[in-house]
């Protein structure tokens, strides 16, 4: 009776892929625009400029925002507070990158590690796994700094640090179940020796798993980025990314509200479309995966 | 049919599994061999451990204990890197079409997959070596660049053979090779194996539960048991007159076109056991129309008859099935 | 009751991309009491989607037309209500795989007594006692102990004992069983193949296989599907020593036999229509060696237990 659904996928599981596909493709439309747009401004910053953002010029500071002058205000120090929310992007949406590359570099080769060897070493792995997830992470921010510095690389590198753990849990997890697929025993039947099985049939199922992953994890740096800063963990003072703006606005909340407002607004948009991002590719790998059979 | 030297043998292949309530013999010294374009069936029951057997003479892993040679070469413990010449020559195509192809690769890249792990290929004579074995499969060409995924269970087994076939092995080891397909198709797969092994003079080991499908392509049956061989011998004399009662019962059991063979069904009681928890003595006693009170008590060992038949049973041929045979001359 | 079921004009459809597509095309048969009818087809036939309408469990999203006749119930448009009076009770089915068509986490005693008391009013200790009948019958050993095991502590066999225990246990007039034994074992499958032949007790069966061999072990009527539609019917030595249709004749001869001259297999060439595809004429047409241009015209009308323009005589070889 297998063999008559397999060969003829049933219409219902149809019906249902249209759904999910069309709902898809939607979200991944609207987030890729976003988020396209968004590192389209990073990249092009300074051509979203209205003033220096660093230019500070201390007779103008704390001005409400006005439509003539500063859209969104100056702040403390009278610099801009527009100008400095579009500095923000680059350095935020670069450490987000750069930080979940890192933690997917060190996530798969230690997720796919884990789950393909034997006993031993998979039980080892698995244990420096789950110790990585439990590792508090102000922990690591607090000793890289310390060591090396604060700075974009130092801030990057701890991210990558914070998050590879559950990239590679969850690798860990998906690549036991592809390992025992019949088509992975067969490559080794055929004299298929383990890296090239690894990268043939095991990397490119993870794909969708891995881009789904990395959507999510990509929002939550941005947050720990924010926290971060905030924490005065990140970039050096002075230096215009959102946490840090989210700080100094810290002690002006009631006088001048309006230097939150940039900073707040930007990380709940690229969050939001980070997320729907993740969903969208969710969504569309359902769909996908009801139709290829099993 | 040649005689002659041995592709594949087994000494005293035994096979033990660590299962969290003990260990299990999957296969319990078992010796095995089969020449050069011969057909050899593994004909078992769930338990009987023919997959394990199967997948041992491939050296999907290394066996507890006993020998396995190659074309003499004693291919029992050796590493992975060693066995990669080996592993040219023996190939095997498994029972799920949907599940032993990747679904996510092209025809192409399923069918030159075992090419790519020996040698070094363009991808140009990539295309080209799959294209050949696709057509030597009764498949256009023209399905190359198409995913596997896209195929009906029929067309997926023949590429799985294409792809078995692809490093021009000695052995093939099919695993249940047609059962997860139509009829109509199953004819279509096995007149295919059976025309590629008179081109090639191919062996096969074939495990199948379908005595039908044995009896048409097999010339060497090996019936087994619980990890145990319990019969032995050429094709044509086993199912014309088997000696073990287990054998019997098998033949006795296939469902029958006609009346006779239907009234006169041994039909065994219970089901096949555990081989965790193995009967004292002969393990096939307990469900056994003929077991006498030594059965239970002592095991019969595998005895090589005059006419070369093997038999593990104090009592051979006693019991004997009705089966109708047809012949269409 | 004159007939356990009779089916009529019935087509199943499903939505698809293209509209409505049929898996049965229009079929119409009839069971009588204590008939065995093996219905044989490949996967596209439609033969499980027939089965699973006649007793009104077919998919949701599933378009059932025509009459299911149960007595003077018509299942196509009975209320569900009335549907479930009849459902276990005059007709039962036994699916493929015990494991997961019985409950794992309920005693088989109390499955079997829940479908009991559903359709009776008798006490629980009534029913037990029934159960532990339908359970001798069905040749489960030691009965009363096994009664309260679950579903996971059975082997294969036994499970599918009980399925059918519990397809028998309200003695129904019909029970339709979907390729009751291909996931089991030879041995056992021989086992519950003597069951479905002779402890029916009155019911009527129908089996629904795509095993010709294990159709005329059990059966005394076959009927051929072929892509939704009947195309050929009649008493089990009928069909098998003087096969009308191509198709059934086809996969008669596709069957590997204990034939010494071991001549090669004649499969039948090319694959049955997909749901979707529209045939113009008819659906067997161009796999069939007898086919000509009034075949691809027009579809044959089922006449005479045949749905063909050309059917052949003779032996099949």
């Amino acid at each position: 009776m297998s063999k008559a659904l397999n060969d003829q996928v049933t219409p219902i599981t149809r019906r249902r892929m249209f759904k999910n596909k069309n709902k898809s493709l939607l979200t991944l439309r609207i987030s890729g625009s976003i988020l396209g747009f968004l590192f389209l401004v990073a990249i092009f910053q300074p051509f979203f400029y209205t003033v220096d953002p660093t230019a500070s010029d201390l007779s103008l500071r704390l001005q409400s925002p006005s439509l003539g002058g500063a859209v969104l205000g100056t702040d403390a120090l009278g610099q801009d507070v527009y100008s400095r929310v579009i500095a923000g992007f680059r350095w935020s949406l670069g450490i987000g990158t750069v930080g979940t590359l890192l933690g997917c570099l060190i996530g798969i080769t230690l997720g796919v590690s884990a789950a393909w060897n034997r006993k031993r070493l998979r039980i080892i792995l698995s244990r420096v796994i789950d110790i990585g997830i439990s590792f508090p992470y102000l922990i690591i921010a607090v000793t890289i700094v310390t060591v090396v510095g604060r700075g974009f690389w130092p801030l990057a590198l701890t991210l990558g640090l914070v998050c590879w753990p559950t990239i590679a849990r969850v690798v860990y997890a998906e690549t036991l179940t592809l390992r025992e697929r019949e088509y992975v025993t067969a490559a080794r039947l055929f004299g298929i020796g383990s890296i090239r099985s690894i990268f043939t049939h095991i990397l490119p199922a993870l794909r969708p798993t891995i881009q789904v992953v990395a959507a999510f994890t990509f929002a939550e740096l941005l947050i720990a980025e924010s926290g971060l800063s905030f924490l005065g963990l990140g970039a050096p003072l002075g230096t215009p990314t959102w946490g840090n703006m989210l700080n100094e606005s810290r002690l002006y909340m009631e006088s001048a509200p309006w230097m939150m407002f940039g900073p707040v607004t930007a990380i709940i948009l690229t969050i939001f479309a980070a997320n729907l991002l993740g969903e969208g590719l969710n969504a569309r790998e359902q769909s996908r995966s009801t139709r290829v059979s099993q | 049919m040649s005689a002659g030297k041995k592709l594949i043998n087994a000494v005293d292949l035994s096979v033990t599994f660590k299962v969290p309530s003990g260990s299990l013999r999957a296969v319990d010294t078992v010796s095995f061999y089969v020449n050069a374009g011969e057909t050899v069936a593994i004909v078992g029951e769930s338990g009987s451990g023919k997959t394990t057997l199967a997948l041992s003479l491939m050296r999907a892993y290394a066996p507890t204990s006993g020998n396995l040679f190659f074309e003499d070469q004693d291919i029992t413990n050796l590493s992975e890197k060693a066995l990669k010449d080996f592993r040219k020559k023996v190939q095997m195509v498994f029972q799920d079409p949907y599940s032993s192809l990747d679904p996510r690769m092209t025809v192409s890249q399923v069918i030159a997959e075992p090419l790519r792990a020996h040698f070094k290929l363009s991808a140009k004579e990539r295309d080209e070596k799959a294209g050949e074995s696709l057509k030597a499969v009764g498949l256009s060409p023209d399905f190359l660049n198409r995913r596997a995924s896209q195929f009906s269970g029929g067309q997926r087994q023949r590429i799985a053979i294409a792809r078995a076939l692809a490093l021009d092995p000695k052995v093939l080891v099919a695993d249940e090779p047609v059962s997860a397909l139509d009829v109509s198709t199953q004819a279509q797969i096995v007149n295919l194996l059976q025309s590629i092994q008179e081109e090639r003079n191919i062996s096969y080991i074939l495990v199948s539960h379908d005595l039908r499908l044995v009896y048409h392509l097999a010339t060497r049956v090996v019936v087994m048991y619980l990890g145990k061989v319990v019969e032995e011998g050429a094709c044509d004399d086993v199912v014309a007159n088997p000696q073990h009662p287990y054998t019997a019962a098998l033949l006795s059991a296939v469902p029958a076109l006609d009346e006779a063979t239907r009234r006169d069904r041994i039909v065994l009681n219970g089901a096949p056991p555990s081989p965790i928890a193995r009967p004292t003595g002969c393990s096939f006693h307990p469900r056994c129309p003929i077991a006498r009170p030594e059965c239970s008590t002592q095991t019969p060992e595998l005895q090589t008859m005059p006419n070369g038949r093997k038999v593990a049973c104090f009592y051979p041929g006693e019991l004997q099935p009705h089966i109708s045979f047809t012949s269409s001359k | 009751m004159t007939t356990a079921i009779e089916i009529k004009d019935l087509v199943v459809s499903f939505p698809t991309p293209a509209g409505y597509s049929a898996v049965v095309r229009g079929i119409n048969f009839t069971i009588n009491p204590g008939d065995r009818v093996a219905v044989v087809g490949e996967s596209g036939s439609g033969k499980t989607m027939m089965g699973l309408s006649m007793l009104g469990i077919q998919p949701t999203s599933a378009k059932v037309e025509g009459k299911i006749l149960i007595g003077d119930v018509n299942m196509v448009s009975a209320p569900d209500a009335v549907a479930r009076k009849l459902r276990g009770n005059y007709i039962s089915m036994v699916f493929q795989e015990p494991l997961t068509s019985l409950n794992p986490v309920r005693t088989i005693s109390s499955q079997l007594s829940e479908s009991v008391r559903r359709h009776n009013s008798i006490s629980k200790k009534e029913a037990e006692q029934r159960v532990l009948e339908v359970l001798t019958a069905v040749g489960i050993p030691a009965p009363k102990e096994r009664m309260k095991s679950y579903p996971h502590q059975l082997s294969g066999g036994l499970r599918q004992r009980v399925m059918i225990a519990l397809a028998l246990i309200n003695k129904p007039q019909l029970v339709v069983a979907d390729e009751p034994t291909t996931a089991l074992d030879a041995t056992i499958q021989a086992q519950i193949l003597d069951l479905l032949r002779s402890g029916m007790g009155d019911a009527a069966l129908m089996l629904i296989t795509h095993d010709l061999a294990v159709a005329a072990d059990v059966c005394n009527r076959i009927v051929v599907m072929y892509a939704g539609n009947i195309v050929e019917q009649g008493p089990v030595a009928e069909i098998l020593s003087n096969p009308k249709h191509p198709y059934t004749r086809g996969l008669l001869s596709a069957i590997p036999k204990f034939d010494q001259a071991r001549p090669a297999l004649n499969p039948i060439p090319g694959s049955p229509p997909t749901i979707t595809e529209v045939v113009p004429g008819c659906r067997f047409a161009s796999r069939c060696a007898y086919a000509d241009a009034q075949c691809t015209a027009s579809e044959p009308e089922f006449i005479n237990n045949i749905a063909c323009f050309h059917p052949v005589t003779g032996a099949v070889k």
